[in-house]
């Protein structure tokens, strides 16, 4: 398998091992890894021109070599640290950018075969809360099966992380590795619905514009197509 | 009268507008500060968490922070705009709240912001308007600003002012203009009041801090609330 591991932060805390054990626990694989800021150190400017033309953004080949491993992956792997019981700055950041990946703008058809999982760590309350900001941008990409975690810590440094806690997460890591690898990855009925809704959309010529229109005609999904089907 | 004005981005669309809408019959009455992000704000948080344990001076981003934090503590109004990006605030307004964790009601407060009101300005194109007022309110009322007031639009299909309809666009500044002219009418010498939600975020966090206190006195948010006396019968929200 190809998994990707995408950090919200650039350094290595709770959140970073978290991600690490449940890494581990999937065996063997081909592992990708992504830091951000350090990977993509950009804030979306809300220039709009990647509507019309992706490698139009003026950050494009930074984003394009995340988001072609991305594409490449089966499983992505999502750690954010909670800051103001919310996914972290640079974590918003990247979901700004890559928001024509977005079913309402052109969703890639990859996506909705994936897995994904978020992970997210807070001293106190909010982990959840991060979380949810990141699985729901997933959804929206397409993404079929999405498992958050989202623990309070009580620690700001992983030496700090209490040894039942940490054997809790250990535990917890190891059962949802388990879940990944034997689980399907099909298209529910949310995102299929979700999908009808974007595809009315385009169809009505209510999309942002004719260059996107094009895209879901090429894809054939304003026919009979389906990205959650082998052509 | 001084207001602060944060904006969640440099660009001058549909937000700027409204804004523009809004502080027009400030202008001349009072002292307007902006601040466009990402450009005079901090870049990113790193998570360090010395401005937690240390002091917010030792913070990489400490004088941009202080800057952007003195003008708001001097002024009587505070404006937050943001577009909606995928359904949120913008990132770049996210780097700055970010900043601020440490003003949050868990950790160290600050008393002049309970009598603050503040405005928060914010339009989506299709949907997310609703949770993006949310992601900064959220922030606001943890620092203890009770009273909040959001104006919020819904965008279809145009996001280039010129190109929205001329019934909308009259829409959206016919609400700036009123609630301009609800502000304009506050007597800024009154504080705010503290409204019972806050005031219950404020009594839980004081229970949480008396423990951790009794655990490590020397704990930094802990000897700031002692200090300031609200562990005893000080209250943030109560003239001294």
């Amino acid at each position: 398998m190809v998994i990707t591991v995408i950090n919200g932060q650039n350094h290595k805390g709770s959140t970073y091992n978290i991600g690490k054990i449940l890494v581990d626990n999937l065996g063997e694989n081909e592992v990708h890894e992504f830091f951000l800021p350090r990977d993509l150190n950009h804030f979306c400017t809300g220039c709009c021109s990647c509507i019309k033309d992706e490698s139009l953004c003026p950050f494009f080949d930074e984003k394009k070599r995340i988001m072609d491993m991305v594409e490449k992956s089966d499983i992505l792997i999502f750690t954010t640290p909670t800051y103001c019981m919310r996914t972290s700055a640079p974590m918003k950041t990247f979901i700004d950018l890559t928001f024509t990946y977005w079913m309402s703008h052109k969703p890639r058809a990859s996506m909705f075969t994936k897995k994904a999982v978020v992970i997210s760590t807070a001293a106190g309350a909010g982990a959840n809360s991060a979380v949810k900001d990141v699985t729901n941008a997933l959804f929206y990409w397409g993404v079929p099966y999405v498992k958050g975690y989202g623990k309070a810590i009580q620690a700001t440094g992983w030496d700090q992380v209490k040894p039942e806690l940490r054997e809790k997460i250990n535990k917890d890591m190891a059962s949802l590795a388990k879940k990944l690898k034997t689980s399907n990855a099909r298209a529910g009925i949310k995102t299929r619905f979700m999908f009808s809704m974007m595809r009315m959309m385009q169809n009505k010529g209510m999309g942002a514009g004719e260059e996107e229109r094009k895209y879901w005609q090429d894809m054939g999904w304003l026919g009979n197509a389906r990205p959650w089907k082998a052509a | 009268m001084k207001i602060t004005v944060i904006n969640g981005t440099e660009k001058h669309g549909v937000t700027y507008r409204l804004k523009e809408t809004f502080l027009e019959p400030f202008k001349g009455k009072a002292e307007i500060t902006e601040f466009y992000l990402p450009k005079d704000g901090p870049g990113f948080c790193t998570g360090c968490t010395t401005c937690f344990r240390n002091g917010e001076s030792r913070c990489k981003d400490a004088e941009c922070i202080q800057k952007i934090e003195k003008s708001m503590l001097e002024s009587d109004l505070l404006v937050f705009t943001s577009p909606s990006y995928v359904m949120h605030l913008t990132g770049a307004m996210k780097a700055l709240l970010d900043h601020f964790g440490y003003r949050w009601m868990p950790h160290r407060p600050l008393k002049e912001m309970f009598g603050k009101r503040a405005v928060i300005i914010t339009q989506a194109l299709g949907a997310g308007e609703t949770s993006t007022a949310k992601d900064i309110k959220d922030s606001l009322s943890w620092w203890g600003i009770s009273y909040i007031k959001i104006c919020k639009f819904k965008l279809m299909s145009e996001i280039s002012w010129d190109k929205i309809d001329e019934k909308k666009r009259r829409q959206m500044t016919n609400a700036m203009s009123k609630m301009a002219r609800k502000f304009l009418s506050v007597d800024y010498n009154k504080k705010a009041g503290t409204s019972l939600i806050t005031k219950a975020k404020f009594y839980a966090v004081r229970m949480l801090q008396t423990r951790l206190g009794k655990e490590n006195p020397e704990y930094t948010d802990y000897k700031y609330w002692k200090a300031n006396g609200w562990l005893g019968s000080a209250r943030p929200w109560k003239a001294a």
